[in-house]
């Protein structure tokens, strides 16, 4: 059947099961934007940034484990999903990004809106392709969703000159792929296994970590039945959050700078880690020289190249978690390590994670408040700031792959254009975005995007006028000179409610149940503007260039017993 | 430590722009890469000659490796048995009194002699690449005007051929069987 090669793409995308594309309409953009009035049964939400685009379709990603799509016209346009693309690819989430093109005859003359961008995302892409012939469009959108998705995930761009996307084009969706070299391996060998049983059968003091990972390959219940089995606690990366219930006795919480104490003494002390999808990254290990001394590393991931990339593993073990956790349940007998959980115990109480910050509202209260209000079962989207450290210590994940939030390359301005794509995966309840004042004046046009399409959506703004973790490190590191960190912004309630949005301001720990439950019960969006103390710091911090065991408490606290 | 790199990719647009990333990427410097068709159809057979420590190179091949359109990478730094051939085409300066030595030299190094001015030769050998280091240090007193160089590429002796070869000791224990 012959349709034009827009219309090609919107066949594709619904067989891969698209339904829904974030999308900013251009010139070179127009033949798939007109194509689209064909296809009712896609939902294409407008929004105000292309960035925002890139991010709603990582957001989704995340979510729901398929493929976000996100669709930008050329140069500018294109261009603008670039951060967006950049986050996707540190975080290993599976986005198609398709950028309209100039027309093929005119490709490199400097057309007008024309510029590289296979060029430009070569680097932040796990493929891209630039479509010259019809007769590649189709094969191109199929790899496309398939390179996103298989293996290690990731973005993968596709660029549609405008003259294929007019001319007419053959379609027929291939079955098979055909992409020799491309074979990621997810099962690993008996034999590994194997090694693997007999090594964890003879640690005393195992500790799994719990990475992105687990996530993407949906081993959440895998992760559970692995660490009951062998009876180890689970660490988690920033983006392992959520990978096991916070109620789960194993379940340590975050380690690394921001860690809490006690997931941190207990990785620096295991005599065998077994990290599982994570990448060792360093605000994980503090100095790698003195990471986890006593331990061997038994290290499982689906990419080969992250295994012994930072720290040398006696066991490398390429494969999906999910596959791998299956195969080593069912070899593994149970173990119990009741002595080195109470080890582990007796640091939790030491090391308590206490608010010891003063005044009407602090930042961690509003946290903390959170989680009343949601019983720890919310759907949290983070920026990046000391706020997302603040989530990631005092909101105890009880809901599995809950928790989204840009951690590879930190992304300010994150948070609201994701949670579009969040709340498209959890269209039924309310999803909560906490995000700092600075974080939200980079992308707050998309407050516009939230009030057409009446998303619910809680924004949560933990203001306190300062680009806060910069402001940390110029307090610690930099003699508090705080240079470039003091933010002004609007008058945030005003703001919302000149785009429909009910607001209101917090300014005291007493007011925040009432607060959340205003957010709660308002069907659509809604705002709270938590003017939070300005000058707090997040704790426990390890410093950069230190070890884990050297985390640094809060002051205020009692002082840490040696 | 010098590495052998040998790669078997498709033939497709941004390919090259990929691998060059690679090594840029890491401030890694490319002594020689060469580019030419494989006995496969649509795929190019890559040898890159590059400098660096041998962990490092681990995780450049794996890197390379992950490249869509990679077939096959292979650190050959350690075959014992292998081939690697290089040519050259340099042109050397002569007068009537140096030609006869010039063309000498290239006799003794079994280099051809490919063209011939008033002022100048154009010698064209093909060898080892240290081969071709020792015949342009004993033409350079002549004066060497210009001189190009295809940069080495390499080949297994005997029945042993790339595509059979196991991915690399390294990572075959990752992988199953």
């Amino acid at each position: 059947m012959r349709h034009s090669g827009a219309e090609v793409v919107w066949e594709c995308l619904i067989r891969e099961g698209v339904d829904i594309v974030w999308a900013y309409p251009g010139g070179a953009a127009l033949p798939i934007f007109d194509a689209l009035a064909k296809y009712p049964q896609i939902r294409h939400v407008l929004v105000r940034h292309e960035q925002a685009a890139a991010h709603a379709a990582d957001g989704y990603a995340r979510a729901t484990g398929k493929v976000g799509v996100c669709l930008a016209t050329s140069g500018p346009g294109a261009t603008n999903l670039v951060t967006g693309i950049a986050t996707a690819m540190l975080d290993s989430v599976p986005i198609v990004a398709l950028t309209a093109q100039v027309a093929d005859s005119v490709i490199g003359t400097d057309a007008f809106q024309e510029i590289n961008i296979t060029g430009i995302t070569l680097p932040i892409t796990k493929h891209n392709y630039l479509v010259r012939h019809s007769r590649d469009l189709v094969r191109c959108v199929r790899e496309a969703f398939y390179l996103a998705r298989t293996g290690r995930p990731g973005p993968v761009l596709v660029d549609l000159p405008k003259d294929i996307l007019i001319a007419p084009c053959e379609f027929h969706y291939p079955e098979r792929i055909s992409r020799p070299g491309y074979r990621p391996v997810v099962r690993s060998a008996p034999y590994q296994i194997q090694r693997a049983a007999q090594t964890i059968a003879g640690a005393n003091r195992p500790v799994i970590l719990a990475g992105h990972g687990v996530h993407m390959a949906r081993a959440w219940e895998g992760l559970r039945r692995f660490a009951e089995r062998i009876s180890a606690p689970v660490a988690s990366t920033l983006l392992g959050l959520s990978a096991m219930s916070a109620d789960h006795p194993l379940c340590l919480g975050m380690a690394g700078m921001h860690g809490v104490a006690w997931a941190n003494l207990a990785v620096q002390n295991a005599d065998l880690l077994i990290a599982l999808g994570m990448r060792m990254d360093d605000r994980f290990t503090g100095d790698l020289r003195r990471f986890a001394p006593q331990a061997k590393l038994l290290h499982v991931d689906i990419d080969p190249a992250e295994i012994g990339k930072r720290v040398p593993a006696a066991l490398p073990m390429v494969g999906d978690v999910r596959i791998v956790l299956e195969a080593l349940n069912a070899e593994l007998p149970e173990m119990d390590h009741r002595d080195w959980l109470a080890q582990i115990e007796a640091w939790r109480e030491r090391h308590p994670l206490e608010v010891h910050a003063q005044g009407p509202l602090p930042p961690q209260q509003v946290i903390r408040g959170l989680y009343e209000a949601t019983g720890g079962e919310g759907v949290v989207v983070s920026d990046v700031g000391q706020h997302q450290m603040w989530v990631a210590q005092h909101y105890p994940f009880r809901r599995l792959n809950s928790f989204f939030t840009s951690g590879g390359l930190g992304t300010m301005g994150y948070s609201l254009p994701a949670a579009l794509g969040v709340q498209a995966g959890h269209p039924d309840g309310p999803v909560w975005v906490v995000v700092g004042d600075g974080s939200f004046q980079m992308n707050l046009q998309e407050l516009a995007t939230v009030a057409q399409e009446r998303l619910s959506i809680k924004i949560v703004i933990m203001d306190n006028g300062y680009l806060g973790m910069v402001r940390q490190w110029q307090e610690l590191f930099h003699g508090a000179r705080y240079i470039g960190t003091p933010i002004s912004g609007p008058d945030f309630v005003r703001l919302a409610e000149s785009y429909g949005i009910p607001a209101r301001r917090v300014t005291a720990t007493a007011e925040l149940a009432a607060a959340f439950a205003a957010a709660r019960e308002s069907g659509g969006p809604y705002l709270l503007d938590c003017k939070v103390e300005r000058d707090e710091n997040v704790y426990p911090m390890v410093q950069p260039g230190t070890s884990n065991t050297d985390f640094v408490e809060d002051p205020r606290g009692r002082a840490p017993e040696k | 430590m010098r590495h052998v790199l040998v790669a078997l990719v498709q033939d497709e647009p941004g390919m090259l722009a990929r691998m060059g990333n690679l090594f840029a990427r890491r401030g890694y410097n490319v002594e020689s890469f060469t580019a030419g068709a494989s006995e496969l159809p649509g795929m190019t057979r890559i040898t890159i000659v590059v400098e660096g420590s041998s962990t490092a190179l681990d995780q450049i091949a794996k890197q390379f490796r992950k490249l869509v359109g990679a077939l096959k990478v292979a650190d050959v730094t350690a075959d014992r048995d292998q081939l690697a051939y290089e040519m050259l085409l340099v042109k050397v300066g002569v007068s009537a009194k140096t030609r006869q030595e010039v063309v000498s030299l290239a006799d003794l190094f079994k280099a051809r002699i490919v063209d011939v001015s008033s002022t100048t030769l154009i010698l064209e050998t093909t060898g080892e690449p240290s081969k071709l280091d020792k015949l342009l240090e004993v033409l350079k007193p002549f004066g060497i005007k210009e001189q190009a160089r295809t940069g080495a590429v390499f080949m297994s002796r005997g029945p042993k051929v790339l595509t059979q070869r196991p991915v690399s000791p390294v990572d075959r224990k990752y992988l199953a069987e």
